[in-house]
């Protein structure tokens, strides 16, 4: 996940479409949590382990082969999107909505940047 | 210097009495023989059949013609717009089309619509058998699931070329290429504040018609479905439904396709419409 953070400040779609962004962002696999601290539309920091009494804005989480089937190669109907897996139950999308739609170019091309490196959770 | 590519596509404005007020109305066409009259989704505009009028083998036999609606691409707002909301209804959608047919003095158009326009042609077909030929539903369901709250693509404190963008977005398949991709939602970026939400009152609030599909006559007006394996809004079962609900429907499922074939992948989708428009072409000639 590390990774991540050089992958997404260094994307152009990433950098053109999260431009002045801006928020904490939870994202789950199974029971593993990481914050994403977004600022300026750069990726701040990625905590594997938030401590305890971490705020953040919106959550996106999901088990395993969620994330397996959204990131793969060519990822199968309702797999190849945000919106899609959250629609036919592949993941939850929670907290500060508001936030997450004001954000959601961004944060798509955030979360599917491993696909693109052939990455498995 | 290079010589430019000029395209076959002319584009027009007529003024037209509609909904109770003067509007003023864009249209693009290009081609001659049968009238192909294409419906755009929901906040977007004609520009998304911008293939199809520029390929010869679709052009060569049909005139093909895609208007803006009202407050969408060039079609400006009526005057007043300022203070008013805009939302679509069914009465004024096929009031829309019949005005536009009937002011261009179409014969009995083929209409092809995508989305609302997949929908709205179900209405025609059982409304207005006459009016047309035969429809053409690409992503075409008699009622969707809405899976999310449309006021999300109006408010003050959320972008709405972002929030459009990105919820339609997914509805293009994978394997779309980027270029076209992009120019799909390029095109919903563009659209009018709360626009693709009022087309939306229509899609997923007013304009079911699903307990009523099978009333259509095919016998009077022919359906041909065609629907993409990657949507999720108007998903292949809802087309399904729909089409075992109506006597004599054609369906067919787009592999690899999303919600918007005729602008996320021209090239797979003329694989599935051209042997519909070669039938049409055998069988609905004049």
């Amino acid at each position: 996940m590390e990774q991540l953070q050089g992958l997404a400040n260094h994307d152009p779609l990433a950098l053109r479409w999260g431009q002045g962004a801006a928020f904490d962002m939870i994202f789950g696999v199974e029971d593993q949590r990481y914050r994403i601290q977004v600022a300026n539309g750069r990726v701040h920091q990625i905590t594997a382990v938030p401590a305890k009494l971490t705020s953040w804005d919106f959550a996106i989480t999901g088990p395993r082969v969620s994330w397996q089937a959204h990131w793969a190669r060519v990822p199968a109907p309702t797999f190849h999107d945000l919106i899609a897996m959250r629609t036919a139950g592949h993941i939850a999308i929670e907290g500060n909505l508001t936030s997450f739609f004001q954000n959601i170019l961004y944060v798509k091309r955030l979360l599917e940047l491993p696909r693109a490196q052939g990455w498995l959770p | 210097m290079s010589t430019p590519d000029i395209e076959p596509i002319s584009g027009r404005y007529m003024k037209l009495e509609l909904w109770g007020a003067k509007h003023r109305i864009y249209w693009e066409e290009a081609g001659e023989g049968i009238p192909l009259l294409c419906l755009h989704t929901a906040g977007s505009d004609g520009r998304q059949f911008r293939a199809l009028m520029n390929d010869e083998e679709v052009t060569s036999h049909f005139r093909v013609i895609a208007f803006d609606m009202p407050w969408h691409g060039k079609s400006s707002p009526p005057a007043g717009w300022e203070s008013q909301t805009y939302e679509l209804t069914t009465a004024k959608y096929l009031d829309l089309i019949l005005r536009f047919s009937s002011a261009l003095e179409l014969d009995r158009p083929v209409v092809m619509g995508c989305s609302i326009g997949g929908r709205i042609v179900l209405h025609l077909a059982r409304e207005h058998p006459d009016a047309a030929r035969c429809v053409i539903g690409l992503q075409s369901a008699g009622m969707v699931n809405p899976y999310y709250d449309i006021d999300w693509l109006y408010r003050a404190d959320v972008h709405g070329a972002h929030v459009c963008a990105g919820m339609v977005s997914g509805l293009i398949a994978p394997g779309a290429p980027d270029e076209h991709r992009w120019e799909t939602l390029w095109h919903y970026m563009q659209s009018g504040p709360g626009i693709f939400k009022g087309d939306l009152h229509f899609y997923t609030v007013e304009g079911d018609i699903m307990d009523h599909v099978g009333e259509i006559d095919t016998g009077r007006c022919p359906i041909y479905m065609l629907t993409g394996e990657y949507d999720f809004s108007c998903s292949p079962e809802m087309s399904q439904r729909t089409a075992e609900a109506i006597n004599g429907a054609h369906l067919e499922i787009m592999e690899g396709m999303g919600h918007f074939p005729m602008s996320e992948h021209p090239d797979a989708f003329k694989a599935y419409l051209m042997p519909v428009l070669e039938e049409i072409r055998q069988v609905h000639s004049p």
